[in-house]
């Protein structure tokens, strides 16, 4: 009975925080949820951070330094004061320490001293990294940026992006209109500004109307004479009108003007508003105000250049392990000469030569293999979090959630697991292999 | 490669940071931390050995106790079984002493009843010797009469005694009754004797007695009683 | 918009390639379940094997998804 009645209220707080408000509350407040916004680099959060030129600061560095901080203060706390008797952290790290020692003894025997710390050091930040980006806030909270080309663009409406409806998916943004929120105001012409006024009172009396809205009316990407032609109007004289009121309204502001004539260069070529006409009533207008969400923090692993850096970590730690165990012998597994030795007895040792040859080659794929794995599992799950929430915002979220805890830890110890077994072989030898022959 | 956002910059940065929690964590972390896993399990090793030895001198200890308790008992049960051999004989012996006590009791006063009694059968025939000796004297004086003396008197001389004749010059011739002559002269021819006195004594009932100086011949019945009471004494 | 409509075909096509490495693990946990179910004692071995395969086989998936992903988010 309780049960019952706790189960029906987690339901109604569902549908309360996960129905009614995102879905018809907010979009009344015109803040409704964004479609987030898909990316595979890193998005930048900083550019030029604290002033250093060229030091960029993406959100998968961030993630990267949040899990840094974890896995360190974990660490240090847990082990700062070592008791025979552990303390709960103490506990817990010696816990996750010993299942993690156990296995790499299980499997790498007697050569598990060495391999163990990477392999433990991987396993542990990978965890805390593939988890942080499960922590709240975390790829939703950032800073606003402008829409970059092919993401999904909104208006602002203060700190937050207005959505005046829900399942809102924005305008995508072109590099034109990147360009154009980026660069906002930074050309200003009066002259340009001047020309585009009388372009708009002239299609609006062509057309009947008030006033034109670039924004509202002509649209993204569109030319106001499109606009004209589309709604009946007639550009030439459109064109005609235009020309006139830029007569009119140059006579006017000449002596306002005066002074900014002598502070910049580009003056000189300045062309009068009635010379850029023709232009403005052609050219296409891109919104500039276009505006998508960075969050601060996003999965370290969503970022190849973490999981190809520790796929290629891997691989090196692979090479050294064997030479180590075995010196320059390891290198026979791809270059198979003791094989080709005996070719005149054997002439299957070219096979065997050649087979080690392509040893190489997945040997060099293991990198690739590790590191897409690694951001593939973690992409797609950050992609299946997003997709999900807006498909069904209530309850199972929650369960992709769970899912996705999972794949955190699976991909953490599949790392880690391959990383050993590799190595074990490696350090192993291929002499075993071929006894079998 | 920049639409996948890999980027010479950032794959380095990322390689330096992940090389340093490595190292951080791999001098200053799993060392200590597998050092402290292998003391533990060290130490639960040892505890458990301990625990082993403990348990094994626990059943040494108890073996021990119930083999000393088994000796303890047999033992127990060998000096129960001598206590009370001891104490059997020992009661044996307590019965045996007080039999022979009790005999000696009993010996000594069957010994003093027996001297008691011999006392009283002593003291019992003087009496019955005395009042015998009355009763015989009355009934021998009672019966004596004239013819029964002379009888007596002739019985006397038929069987006087040889010592009779050597009595000397002077004899002393009690009687119970005054002698006629041809006793007289019976009288001097047994003894012999120049010169004879009589005396009449009636006190020795019958018969006669022949004294001569300390030499006395008693042929009376009361020397006959005095024999017969010496006799029955 | 053309453009868009090919990459959400080509992105469709892409994850074609998930259908090899489904099968690939059905097979895995089925050959795993029947040895845990023969030898159940050797069950922790081989669930971490299982995964090891899986892993595999997943990969595989994993840059079929990439490739896709390449072509909706990237190209």
């Amino acid at each position: 009975m309780k049960g019952v009645l706790i189960l029906l209220g987690i339901i109604a707080v569902s549908v309360i925080f996960c129905g009614i408000i995102p879905f018809v509350v907010m979009p009344g407040a015109g803040v409704a949820v964004a479609l987030p916004v898909i990316m595979v680099p890193g998005e930048v959060v900083w550019e030029d951070f604290l002033g250093i030129k060229g030091l960029t600061i993406t959100n998968t560095i961030i993630g990267t330094l949040v899990a840094d901080v974890i896995v360190l203060a974990f660490a240090f706390a847990a082990t700062r004061r070592m008791r025979m008797v552990p303390g709960r952290l103490q506990g817990l790290f010696e816990v996750l320490t010993d299942a993690l020692w156990s296995l790499a003894k299980s499997t790498a025997g007697p050569n598990a001293r060495p391999i163990f710390p990477l392999m433990a050091t991987i396993f542990i930040f990978l965890l805390v990294a593939n988890w942080v980006k499960l922590l709240p806030g975390a790829e939703s909270i950032g800073l606003m940026h402008c829409a970059a080309e092919g993401v999904n663009g909104y208006d602002r409406n203060g700190i937050l992006l207005k959505v005046d409806k829900a399942m809102d998916t924005g305008i995508r943004a072109t590099k034109e209109n990147y360009y154009a929120c980026h660069h906002k105001g930074e050309h200003h012409d009066p002259a340009h500004d001047a020309a585009l006024s009388a372009v708009l009172s002239a299609a609006a009396q062509e057309l009947g109307v008030e006033s034109i809205s670039l924004r509202d009316d002509v649209g993204n990407a569109r030319s106001v004479a499109q606009y004209v032609a589309e709604q009946g109007g007639d550009v030439e004289a459109v064109l005609a009108r235009a020309l006139a009121l830029a007569e009119e309204m140059a006579v006017a502001p000449a002596e306002g003007e005066a002074p900014a004539e002598g502070e910049g260069e580009h003056t000189a070529e300045a062309k009068s508003p009635a010379e850029l006409v023709p232009a403005v009533l052609e050219e296409p207008y891109y919104r500039d105000d276009l505006y998508a969400v960075t969050p601060f923090v996003r999965g370290a692993a969503t970022d190849l250049n973490l999981t190809l850096g520790l796929g290629l970590l891997a691989f090196l730690a692979i090479q050294y392990f064997g030479v180590r165990a075995q010196g320059l012998r390891y290198f026979t597994k791809f270059f198979n000469t003791p094989a080709l030795e005996n070719v005149g007895k054997n002439p299957m040792g070219i096979m065997d030569f050649v087979v080690g040859l392509l040893e190489i080659i997945s040997e060099l794929a293991k990198i690739l293999s590790f590191g897409f794995r690694l951001f593939g599992n973690l992409f797609a799950g950050g992609v299946l979090l997003f997709v999900m929430s807006f498909l069904l915002a209530m309850l199972v979220p929650a369960g992709v959630y769970g899912l996705e805890l999972f794949v955190g830890l699976i991909q953490a110890f599949v790392f880690a697991m391959l990383l050993l077994v590799f190595s074990a072989m490696a350090m192993q030898g291929h002499g075993h292999g071929e006894e079998h022959h | 490669m920049d639409a996948l956002g890999i980027n010479l910059g950032f794959f380095i940065a990322q390689l330096v940071n992940f090389g340093i929690i490595f190292l951080l964590l791999a001098k200053l972390v799993w060392p200590r931390v597998l050092k402290m896993l292998d003391e533990r399990s060290e130490r639960i090793a040892k505890g458990l050995e301990d625990a082993r030895a403990a348990e094994e001198a626990r059943a040494n200890a108890e073996r021990e106790r119930d083999k000393l308790l088994a000796q303890a008992r047999a033992e127990a049960q060998k000096v129960l079984e001598e206590a009370r051999q001891r104490g059997e004989e020992q009661l044996k012996q307590m019965l045996r002493e007080a039999q022979a006590e009790a005999e000696k009791v009993r010996e000594q006063a069957r010994a003093q009843a027996e001297e008691e009694r011999n006392r009283i059968l002593a003291e019992a025939r003087d009496d019955i010797v005395a009042l015998a000796l009355a009763a015989a004297e009355r009934l021998v004086g009672e019966t004596l009469d004239e013819k029964r003396q002379k009888a007596i008197l002739k019985r006397f001389f038929a069987g006087v005694p040889a010592e009779a004749k050597g009595l000397g010059d002077k004899v002393l011739v009690v009687s119970a009754v005054p002698l006629t002559d041809d006793e007289k002269a019976e009288v001097l021819k047994i003894t012999g004797a120049k010169q004879i006195e009589y005396r009449v004594d009636p006190s020795i009932l019958g018969g006669m007695i022949l004294r001569a100086g300390d030499k006395v011949v008693d042929g009376s019945v009361r020397g006959d009683l005095s024999a017969l009471s010496m006799a029955l004494r | 918009m053309e453009v868009d409509a090919a990459k959400a075909i080509g992105a469709g096509l892409a994850m074609i390639g998930v259908i090899g490495p489904g099968i690939g693990i059905g097979v895995l946990v089925q050959g795993a379940l029947n040895a845990i179910g023969r030898n159940p004692d050797a069950s922790g071995q081989i669930t971490t094997n299982m995964i090891l395969g899986i892993a595999f086989a997943e990969a595989v998936a994993i840059y079929a998804l990439v490739v896709s992903l390449i072509i909706l988010f990237v190209l």
